[in-house]
């Protein structure tokens, strides 16, 4: 019957669909935790979190995804979106409760030196959201200029010039300590 | 992309120090096995929770339009009747509304106390002027 076979493809298209994605969050996970942790300034939790919803707002959309863009630049406009969303809530939850009551967690480390970490967290939270986004997807995770722009929604002049004031600000906080581990 | 566009390229190595540097005390903790096969857990655990919401969304809605369609195939106007509207059972309410239809003294809608001075007024009129009458 027409039907039943009809239900057996679907139920294999879904079959194949769900496996599909399956192995597109297995492939971008560590990658894309690792993303939000440095946008949104060093919290483990909150940056799985909103790696999750970032998948599951992909898996949202997939139906919908055309190809005219590379699927990692896609999916990673998608991921910036939901830390930016997450900035404005938290932002939001600063106004109406105390510092102490939203106080991020330091994730525990063993394998590096706790002050320094700190040292440079706080050394990436005083750059500006648009700055550290530049600097994040450029010089850490290895995306071009362009690729970085096509993730941000800007320009690529915008990028460089973000680029430029995060690491002239980054090195006049953490030169001493770069130039002492280089000797 | 040509190398010398690249601005990781351009970096001069003061600069290069830093950026290592944020690299690699600028992560978080690898995860472990236990905390991967929980994030895959919650992530399919939110998926199947979305496609129930969904599910259910789309039948309360589906439930709402029917509804709503039935309440207007089922709705017809309501016609104000105009003789309807004003009873002309009662004949003092009648005769506020138009006094010289109803009768042809005009004071018959008065009350009697007032019909009695109305009357008196008048015969005192027609005696002092009668060529009014």
């Amino acid at each position: 019957m027409a039907s039943v076979a009809d239900d057996i493809r679907t139920d294999l298209q879904l079959q194949s669909q769900t496996r599909d994605f399956e192995a597109f969050v297995e492939a971008r996970r560590d990658a894309a935790v690792r993303l939000a942790y440095r946008l949104l300034g060093g919290d483990a939790a909150t940056a799985e979190d909103v790696a999750q919803n970032a998948f599951l707002r992909a898996h949202r959309a997939l139906p919908r995804f055309r190809g005219d863009a590379a699927l990692s630049t896609w999916f990673h406009r998608i991921l910036v979106g939901e830390v930016r969303r997450h900035q404005r809530w938290q932002a939001l939850r600063r106004l109406w409760y105390s510092d102490a009551e939203v106080a991020e967690t330091a994730d525990p480390t063993p394998q590096s030196d706790p002050v320094l970490r700190r040292r440079i967290a706080e050394a990436m939270q005083r750059l500006t959201a648009a700055q550290r986004e530049a600097f994040v997807l450029v010089h850490l995770e290895g995306f071009t200029i362009e690729q970085a722009a096509a993730i941000l929604g800007k320009a690529t002049g915008t990028v460089k010039s973000h680029m430029h004031r995060a690491l002239e600000s980054l090195r006049n906080q953490l030169g001493d300590v770069a130039a002492a581990r280089s000797e | 992309m040509n190398p010398q566009d690249d601005p990781r390229s351009q970096v001069p190595p003061e600069d290069r120090t830093v950026i290592d540097l944020v690299a690699a005390q600028y992560s978080p903790p690898p995860m472990t096995a236990i905390r991967r096969a929980s994030f895959r857990q919650r992530l399919s655990d939110r998926l199947v929770q979305r496609a129930r919401t969904r599910w259910a969304v789309g039948f309360v809605s589906a439930a709402a339009a029917a509804a709503a369609l039935l309440l207007v195939a089922r709705w017809q106007p309501v016609s104000i009747d105009d003789t309807a509207a004003i009873s002309t059972d009662t004949p003092l309410l009648y005769a506020y509304v138009d006094p010289d239809e109803y009768s042809a003294d005009s004071m018959d809608y008065l009350p009697a106390e007032y019909r009695v001075i109305a009357d008196a007024l008048d015969d005192e009129d027609a005696a002092s002027n009668p060529q009014r009458r």
